[in-house]
């Protein structure tokens, strides 16, 4: 089989700093490859200089294209390249697609960039893409904008613009990491059909079980280098470099709780979680909470509609469903941010969303919460040391050298550095962000964590070492987390017990094993298919 | 630009943005406070800059162009332009400085207000902004000026209660930012009450712009109450006011352009000044 896509010796530099140092990479026509690797691994530096993207110094022994050499190509000579011979899917539709231009005409682009069809032809080549892709109704879809769509519906037509001109090669750079699990798998689904139709696809993740259901091979990235490459399956059920080991011990899925994700620090500290369940009274009791949100000009919205739920104390209720279904309404009606219209929350057995904010105030310290987004929730002027000496109360240190004292212990219980006291949240990395975030939590030394999709934003690896210290401190300071997620992997490995949200509804509960096991619901059924897992 | 194209372009663009130095100060930027500078030192020590008396007249010596000795020239009585510039500078700055003080204090104020006091105030607050933003404010300064009267203070007055509600708008949209805020959000979680949140969080995250925009208002400040001058109704003409100077210039312009391009070039270039300085400001607390 001859190379559709040739690479020897590609070495990216950014200044000093070398970021891809010496890559060989072969895709042949129809066959997908897998770039897999951390967040900094340099696999999205290598991607974007197949298409000449990158900035910097780009220089490599070999760079070809069904024999044609890219080498020392003139921005000219790219933007033809470009869209015609390889395509580029990137991770966030949003901001790809123009929110001003209809999709249809912004799809057409390539075309008309890069073809000689007339309009008329231009146009049915692209609703005939846009049906290739699987949006329902092209030609009412030609009319509309991005913002018109929906997510999964948003990246279908990115990836519409991508093939529209059949490019030889495609390059999709984390094409689903910003989707619902359904949704994901819909669009695998898509690219992986590409890839039968015959042309070559070069997959960018970091996720491997995203990618284990479609790659042909994968090339584990670390370093700005391959340290493997080989068939999927040998690659992942006989891994050599231990980069490669590490990526897939990180997946969640599958794995018993407790079992660590993590290499380094104590291995899979205590079996089975010994359940303190020394207070009878759960430590978070929901009743039929109801929450709809009236917005002038619009239909009522029922966010939250009749959710009970019981958190038994010192253990885990995942509590998961699709982006909408109303996970992050019930978080901030149990944080008590907002009002429930009929229901009630109680901690500990007391009453909680019906008092008034000043009798809840002196306890709001039993509960803390960690954000999807922790940089968002840091004062930008405050530096990690204000953040964490405002959640200490007084009644835990008081004075400045001992709230430092504490902020230094809070930074060592999540793991970090206290050099990193001076920093400001921007000048942290994602897993360093979300670790302060829990330190801050713990702060007030809370009984209860509402941990809304704490992981999402995060790499796998990252992930994992962040999953493993809530694990950890669950264990020493018997914590109870509400855990929100919209990842089955991860709901599944954290969570004693598992409820199922669908459009405002818990539509099934149950103790994970079990739940896993035996869906009982349809929609539960079906988010279990979608989600991506390692084969075993 | 089809997406790819446009990736293209910002992926330029940033490495362009991440090459070049970032805390340094433009040429412009020190020229403008080298300028300002000169202004201050003339606002405080007139003395120092031209020790010879801006109201002595001397009518043998009236309407002499330019020269060595005397820079800016003469006016119709024989006063040294160049002396009543400096010493023009203390009023026209004071004015300027006084006026985007009350501007801005007034502003803060009605933009707390509505930024925190609730949907009925809010709701009042910004139709009074309305109405007020519907009148030019230069012509919101003159009515002022036509019902107390005229003089240096109720210029000074009308030119910063013109200006507030500007500043009003500006602090009140960053308070509802601020207050719905991720980072309010976790403070009340862990149990903050209102008024720490708003010492803590609010106030600081709302004021900081102000700094920018106060060094961009003295200079606007400064235009407007010289514009009032020129009209008449701010200093009174004997005192070396620059908007005065401008307008007692106006009749000997075609004999005499000194007497009106001098005050005229400092009016401006005060102005511009202050605007360059404060958009120096305004990118370095951004950049934060």
């Amino acid at each position: 089989m001859t190379d559709l896509l040739r690479v020897e010796g590609l070495r990216v530099a950014f200044g000093e700093r070398d970021v891809v140092r010496g890559v060989d990479l072969r895709v042949g026509a129809g066959e997908c490859l897998a770039i897999v690797g951390e967040s900094g691994s340099g696999k999205s530096v290598t991607a974007r200089a197949l298409l000449g993207l990158t900035g910097g110094r780009v220089d490599a022994d070999a760079l070809a294209l069904n024999g044609r050499s890219l080498l020392g190509l003139s921005e000219r000579k790219w933007r033809e390249i470009r869209g015609r011979e390889i395509g580029l899917i990137s991770q966030d539709a949003l901001v790809s697609l123009d929110p001003f231009r209809p999709i249809g005409r912004e799809i057409g682009d390539a075309l008309r960039l890069h073809t000689r069809m007339s309009a008329s032809a231009r146009r049915g080549r692209v609703l005939e893409t846009l049906a290739e892709v699987g949006l329902p109704d092209p030609a009412l879809r030609f009319g509309q904008r991005s913002g018109d769509l929906s997510g999964g519906q948003r990246q279908r037509a990115l990836i519409a613009s991508a093939v529209v001109s059949r490019p030889p090669l495609i390059v999709a750079d984390e094409p689903t990491t910003a989707l619902d699990v359904t949704v994901q798998a819909q669009i695998l689904d898509l690219l992986r059909s590409l890839t039968r139709e015959g042309a070559g696809l070069v997959l960018i993740s970091h996720d491997l079980a995203v990618v284990s259901a479609i790659a042909d091979r994968i090339a584990v990235m670390s370093d700005g280098v391959i340290v493997e490459e080989g068939p999927t399956s040998r690659v992942l059920t006989s891994p050599v470099a231990e980069q490669t080991r590490a990526l897939i011990a990180a997946v969640p899925f599958g794995r018993p709780r407790g079992s660590r994700l993590s290499a380094g620090g104590p291995a899979a500290s205590a079996g089975p979680l010994t359940a303190p369940a020394s207070s009878p009274t759960p430590a978070l009791r929901a009743t039929g909470l109801t929450k709809t949100f009236r917005l002038p000009g619009r239909d009522p919205l029922t966010a939250v509609a009749d959710v009970s739920f019981e958190l038994p104390a010192g253990t885990t209720l995942g509590l998961v469903g699709e982006s909408g279904s109303g996970k992050s309404t019930t978080a901030r009606l149990v944080l008590a941010l907002t009002t429930p219209d009929a229901g009630e929350v109680q901690v500990e057995g007391r009453p909680w969303s019906a008092l008034g904010e000043s009798a809840r105030g002196p306890h709001r310290r039993l509960m803390g919460a960690i954000y999807q987004d922790p940089l968002s929730s840091f004062d930008p002027r405050l530096s990690v040391r204000d953040i964490l000496g405002d959640a200490i109360p007084r009644d835990i240190a008081d004075g400045r050298t001992a709230r430092l004292a504490e902020a230094r212990r809070l930074l060592g219980t999540v793991g970090l550095d206290d050099g990193l006291l001076d920093r400001r949240p921007l000048h942290l990395s994602g897993g360093q962000r979300q670790r302060v975030s829990i330190a801050r939590a713990l702060a007030p030394r809370p009984r209860i964590l509402i941990c809304d999709e704490p992981v999402s934003a995060l790499d796998v690896s990252v992930q994992a070492t962040v999953l493993d210290l809530l694990d950890e401190l669950q264990r020493e300071l018997g914590l109870s987390y509400l855990f929100i997620s919209h990842d089955l992997g991860v709901i599944q490995h954290v969570s004693d017990t598992v409820a199922v949200m669908e459009a405002g509804r818990i539509v099934e509960t149950g103790p994970t094993e079990q739940l896993f096991r035996e869906p009982r619901h349809p929609y539960t059924r079906r988010l279990l298919d979608s989600a991506p897992r390692l084969p075993v | 630009m089809s997406a790819l194209e446009v990736e293209a372009v910002a992926d330029r663009l940033a490495t362009h943005r991440s090459a070049g130095p970032r805390h340094r100060f433009g040429f412009g930027e020190i020229l403008a406070a080298l300028f300002l500078l000169f202004v201050l030192v003339a606002a405080i020590a007139p003395a120092l800059l031209s020790p010879t008396d801006p109201l002595a007249i001397d009518p043998g010596d009236a309407f002499s162009p330019p020269s060595l000795a005397q820079i800016f020239g003469t006016d119709e009585s024989g006063r040294n332009i160049y002396s009543r510039v400096v010493h023009g500078a203390a009023s026209s700055l004071v004015i300027g400085v006084s006026a985007t003080v009350i501007g801005l204090g007034l502003g803060v104020l009605l933009g707390v207000v509505a930024g925190l006091g609730g949907r009925v105030v809010d709701f009042g607050v910004n139709r009074l902004l309305e109405v007020l933003f519907a009148l030019p404010g230069l012509l919101l300064a003159l009515f002022l000026i036509v019902v107390i009267g005229p003089g240096v203070v109720t210029t000074t007055l009308a030119v910063g209660i013109s200006t507030a509600p500007g500043y009003a708008r500006i602090i009140r949209a960053q308070l509802i930012a601020v207050r719905s805020s991720a980072y309010v959000e976790a403070a009340t979680v862990q149990g903050r009450g209102r008024w720490w949140i708003l010492r803590r969080h609010l106030l600081p995250n709302t004021l900081a712009p102000l700094l920018a925009l106060g060094t961009l208002g003295v200079g606007q400040a400064i235009v407007w109450a010289s514009a009032l001058s020129f009209l008449g109704l701010g200093a009174v003409p004997p005192s070396p006011e620059w908007g005065a100077m401008l307008a007692a210039g106006r009749t000997y312009l075609s004999s005499a352009w000194w007497m009106s391009v001098f005050p005229g070039l400092f009016i401006v270039l005060t102005a511009v000044c202050a605007t360059v300085l404060g958009r120096g400001v305004q990118r370095r607390t951004r950049q934060r």
